[in-house]
């Protein structure tokens, strides 16, 4: 079979499943708070976001739009995260209340939120494929809406009947909480990206945080260069990046959750009027007890995957078989990139791999640095000529090894140009900093995206 | 209308012997029974089936309107911690627990354990001053007394003895019978209670007797 | 209370309960060492095959007649720097030629002649590549480090004996042999294990002067840097897609290598030394399932050991279950009190383990390997979940049986 038919498949798959679950789960849901009704807008929702898949069709497939889309994701994901701190801070978890002529107007949107950036993500995917195979993109459709259909078949095959016992589970908070979860581990193995969304957002602050500084001195006509030197920047950066970013997005992400499993499992249990005995008390807290329990459920599973992702994208890579640091994201002063040879936690002449990232007109640029065993210092983009730049090199035991190809590449060769290793720069290296012009980072990026090497392998 | 317990055509075998042979009988609320009879001639099974320890091998049991046999092993168990309060005749505690231990066991698995109310459970007969003692560093009068605590904790509907003082001399089983009969008179306790003892089924309100498996006298006690 | 139950269960069976923490400990033990090492032999191994140095030959492409007729084809001396222009060329991490010829060899001392194989090899080499400031070590040593010389390397008018060559014609270090019309004096002795004991070897270009065959090889042997073959790799490229093809093309298989190397040695034939590159990939790959068996089979025993110990405590219990059941414990009730035991024996257990596979993955990496190994540190969490998986599982059997126990039975038998 064509690989790229399975690969549509795959995803018809994961969309399937996925579809399945929440149209399950909100189902016995609507079920247990007796408004059955409400499955209507949950399926004009899905209509309105199937019918966005013809989105694609306007897109370019190119990275810009993948990673768009992406955002997308990690943005409906972060609303959806929101809903459900809010509401798990609002109690009395009232499940269904509110003005009820809006709840219908709002499961439809939030059904259609909830399912167009996956749906547009996947038929972009799709359509990629049979733009790569050089096929009628039909075929590549009809196979991965098959799935779509096999999945949900399967689903209504099992799940006849709704869920029992969905409220002594959920609320309306906990079923938000679900929703966010699984759009978590929807994303796939990029998935966490969501994570990197508090990145891209800390790129954008702290570059704000440069201009207006730089701007407002500049206001104030005080020559600010000599006053906040590109090191200043950096250390500030650094609060901005690597573990620092992880950290954040840890806190963002698991805090509210373990404050609200903190404030439900210890919170007092306040005992009616009128119960004498002392069995009966014991077993209404016990009851209490256990139906908080049951509905913390759910923050419980979303905050430990939160940590299971957290160790397994940040935490834990520190020992994988790769290291793979984290960009430090470093914004050039007056067209050069400066990187200092050493500061809070690093020291670029460790022999380790180091990472540097740099907006180049709205691209994300990489840069590597690392010692060669010969004691010289090799400033590469973390991108070769040929592979795809996404994933850039990780250093093992002994080589510098790309992660695409998982080809060796000795040290000592880095920083000579050709065969499958890094483009190297031309970098100045004082005493303190290592510097790169923006300009060379442009000429030498665009051997990366112009491909030019791809082209003469056929 | 059925009685507060009720048990109707109730049949036992283990195995090749029948402990049972069709027995009905039924409890009212509040009333305090003794059955007596030589060792083997039943009472014990019957009160292990009443209690849902056991289940017969025909027949039906019935208590405060729920059927017994209908309930499967987890409903049993907590219909029983509910309802039930057990007093054995070995005094059977958790060696390696503490009094105030034994009873918050049986707090633990009804629901929450509150150990200022075993405290007092405790106190009410008459133990508080050996809370924290091992059952073997307690008098055989002693330990029952911890049972009756235990018992007792979560106020169930009924009580049940099997030989509570069995194993006591006529000082402690005075004491432990004058405490049951304080429960039943000031609480209302209903209580079933088996023994072989002539004066210890004297102190209940009705004496029903069993001989191989049968009921063959059931009568108000001359007391 | 089950904190209480836990305490006093502890206390009062330490003996079983040591036992049960120990096979639990020993068991992820035994298995996050061979884990570690499996994940971390990959890269040792393959260091220590490609010790055995090249991986891929050189050869000249001999065609059907003038194959049969024994004519000989050379490759070109001049080809070698080409080797460094290649794309993989940085890959190439050591590469040397080799001249082997048939010659009639007089012993001196004994006037003994007979007709053998010499070799030319460069010993101590270095040629300059084109752009680059720094020498290229193509000696011998670069591709084969194992060749072991008692005496000196051969200079001008000098020559190597390989030891059983020496042995045959009772050559020693210091005697004089005469090779086409030339004294050579004996520089000392080669000795590799291989076939090159039974030889005679000359400097390379002192062979080729002698002979008469300027710049010609016979054989380039290169080490180069690869991935190790996976099934991707023994994909036929044409039948890839254009990205699956990218991808072939740009991954450092040996085959790859090979390829490209064919394209700049005129005339040449080159071959993957698959004794090297297949180790690399498919034997590594039945040895990790071998040591995925094994550390199956520690888990296993882990469990068995654990599970018996259980078993006998549950039996030991029985009157106390018996009684909790009595007083109104269900099902749940009975299995959390030994879920939270063999809980923390899993956690403890897990704990302990992964510490000691820490030591002894060290130590079998300095013993073996001769360098300690890298430490994955999603062992930790693999390890302690893997003790809680084999620790619930050892304790389902003997929970079972405790939640069969009938308290009116066993109450009624104990004294």
């Amino acid at each position: 079979m064509n690989p790229l038919i399975a690969e549509a498949a795959i995803i018809g798959c994961k969309e399937g499943l996925k579809l399945a679950l929440v149209w399950y789960v909100c189902r016995s849901f609507f079920d247990a708070y007796g408004r059955p009704g409400l499955m209507r807008f949950f399926y004009f929702g899905v209509a309105v976001a199937s019918g966005l898949f013809v989105l694609s069709f306007f897109m370019p497939h190119d990275m810009a739009a993948r990673d768009t889309v992406a955002r997308l994701t990690g943005y409906v994901f972060f609303l959806f995260f929101m809903a459900a701190v809010a509401l798990m801070y609002n109690r009395p978890g009232k499940a269904l209340s509110g003005v009820s002529g809006l709840e219908p107007l709002a499961v439809l949107f939030a059904t259609a939120l909830y399912f167009s950036p996956d749906i547009v993500g996947a038929s972009l995917f799709v359509r990629e494929l049979a733009v790569l195979s050089g096929q009628v993109a039909g075929i590549y459709f009809s196979g991965a809406f098959a799935f779509v259909f096999l999945i949900a078949f399967f689903v209504l095959l099992l799940a006849k009947r709704p869920l029992k016992g969905v409220r002594r589970f959920l609320g309306l908070a906990e079923l938000f909480v679900f929703l966010a979860l699984l759009k978590f581990l929807g994303s796939g193995t990029k998935g966490f990206g969501e994570i990197s969304l508090v990145s891209s957002v800390q790129q954008g602050l702290v570059k704000f945080v440069h201009d207006a500084a730089h701007q407002s001195l500049l206001f104030l006509m005080v020559p600010d260069h000599p006053l906040l030197v590109t090191t200043t920047w950096n250390f500030i950066g650094f609060f901005f990046s690597g573990p620092f970013t992880a950290f954040l997005a840890l806190l963002i992400l698991a805090g509210p959750m373990l404050g609200y499993l903190y404030v439900t499992l210890t919170g007092d249990i306040p005992i009616p009027e009128g119960m004498d005995s002392g069995a009966e008390r014991r077993m209404y807290r016990a009851e209490k007890r256990a139906f908080r329990r049951r509905r913390s459920v759910m923050a419980g599973a979303f905050a430990l995957l939160v940590f299971i992702s957290w160790y397994s994208v940040g935490g834990g890579r520190a020992g994988a078989t790769l290291e793979l640091p984290e960009p430090r994201p470093i914004v050039p002063e007056a067209g050069v990139v400066s990187m200092d040879l050493s500061g809070p936690g690093f020291d670029l002449m460790d022999g380790r791999l180091y990472k540097f990232s740099v907006n180049l007109e709205g691209e994300t640029v990489v840069l590597l640095v690392i010692r060669r065993p010969d004691g010289k210092l090799a400033v590469t983009i973390d991108a070769c000529e040929i592979c795809p730049p996404d994933e850039g090199y990780g250093r093992s035991a002994e080589y510098v090894v790309c992660v695409y190809c998982m080809t060796p590449i000795p040290i000592e060769t880095l920083g000579m140009p050709g065969g499958c290793n890094p483009i190297p720069l031309e970098a100045e290296i004082t005493d303190s900093s290592v510097l790169v012009l923006m300009e060379e980072i442009a000429a030498k990026w665009r051997f990366v995206t112009s491909s030019k090497s791809k082209e003469g392998i056929r | 209308m059925t009685a507060f317990i009720e048990i109707k055509d109730v049949l036992k075998e283990y195995g090749t012997a029948t402990a049972l042979r069709g027995v009905s009988f039924a409890v009212e609320r509040g009333q305090w029974c003794a059955v007596v009879g030589a060792s083997g001639s039943g009472k014990s099974t019957m009160l292990n089936i009443i209690g849902g320890l056991d289940s017969p091998s025909s027949g039906c049991v019935s208590m405060d309107g729920v059927d017994l046999c209908a309930l499967g092993e987890d409903p049993m168990a907590r219909f029983r911690r509910e309802n039930v309060g057990y007093v054995f005749q070995q005094s059977h505690l958790v060696p390696y627990l503490t009094s105030v231990e034994n009873v918050m066991l049986a707090q633990y698995f009804h629901s929450l354990t509150d150990e200022d109310e075993a405290r007092e459970a405790l106190a009410r007969v008459g133990m508080d001053h050996r809370l924290g003692h091992r059952p073997s560093q307690l008098s055989g009068g002693e330990q029952q007394r911890v049972c009756i605590a235990r018992a007792l904790i979560n106020s169930p509907k009924v009580l049940l003895a099997d030989e509570p003082t069995g194993n006591l001399d006529r000082e402690n089983t005075t004491l432990i019978l004058g405490l049951l009969k304080r429960l039943h008179t000031e609480e209302h306790f209903t209580i079933i209670m088996v023994t072989h003892d002539a004066y210890v089924a004297g102190w209940a309100g009705r004496v029903v007797t069993m001989e191989d498996g049968l009921i063959v006298k059931d009568e108000p006690s001359d007391r | 209370m089950l904190f209480i139950l836990l305490r006093q269960s502890f206390t009062n069976q330490m003996k079983a309960m040591f036992l049960m923490f120990l096979s639990v400990a020993m068991g992820t033990a035994v298995s996050a060492s061979l884990v570690a090492i499996s994940l971390d032999v990959q890269g040792k191994v393959s260091r220590e095959l490609r010790s055995f140095g090249a991986n891929i030959t050189i050869e000249p492409k001999v065609e059907g007649l003038a194959g049969l007729a024994g004519q000989r084809r050379f490759l070109s001396e001049e080809d070698i720097p080409k080797a460094k222009t290649i794309f993989w060329r940085h890959n190439i991490i050591g590469l040397t030629p080799f001249l082997e010829l048939e010659a009639l060899l007089e012993v001196a001392h004994s006037g003994a002649t007979s007709k053998r194989k010499v070799m030319g090899a460069w010993f101590d080499h270095s040629i300059m590549l084109p752009g680059e400031s720094e020498p290229f070590d193509a000696g011998v040593s670069s591709v084969m480090p194992w060749w072991e010389v008692s005496g000196s390397a051969p200079g001008e008018g000098e020559a190597l004996v390989g030891v059983s060559l020496a042995q045959e014609l009772g050559i020693k270090s210091g005697d004089t042999v005469r090779l086409m019309g030339r004294d050579l004096r004996v520089s000392g002795t080669l000795s590799t294990g291989g076939a090159e004991d039974g030889l005679l070897v000359l400097n390379l270009n002192e062979l080729q002067s002698l002979s008469g065959n300027e710049g010609a090889l016979t054989r380039v042997m290169v080490s180069a840097l690869t991935t190790p073959m996976d099934e991707f790799a023994y994909k036929d490229p044409d039948t890839m897609s254009k990205v699956e093809y990218e991808k072939w093309y740009c991954t450092g298989y040996v085959t790859s290598i090979a390829k490209q190397l064919e394209e700049v040695f005129g005339g040449s034939r080159v071959k993957p030394i698959w004794r090297v590159a297949e180790t690399e990939g498919r034997v590594l790959e039945r040895l990790t399932v071998l040591v995925y068996l094994l550390t199956l089979a520690a888990l296993v025993a882990a469990a068995l050991g654990m599970s018996t110990t259980l078993a006998a405590s549950v039996l030991r219990r029985l009157d106390e279950i018996a009684l909790m059941k009595a007083v109104g414990a269900d099902r749940m009730g009975i299995s959390i009190i030994f879920l939270a035991e063999t809980f923390i024996i899993g956690l403890a257990g897990g704990l302990v383990g992964y510490l000691i596979s820490l030591a002894a993955a060290h130590y079998i990496g300095v013993e073996v390997f001769g360098s300690a190994l890298d430490q994955k540190g999603i062992l930790l969490p693999a390890s302690i979940l893997s003790a809680l998986g084999i620790s619930s599982l050892a304790a389902w059997l003997p929970i079972r049986r405790a939640l069969m126990v009938k308290p009116a039975v066993v109450l009624k038998e104990v004294h």
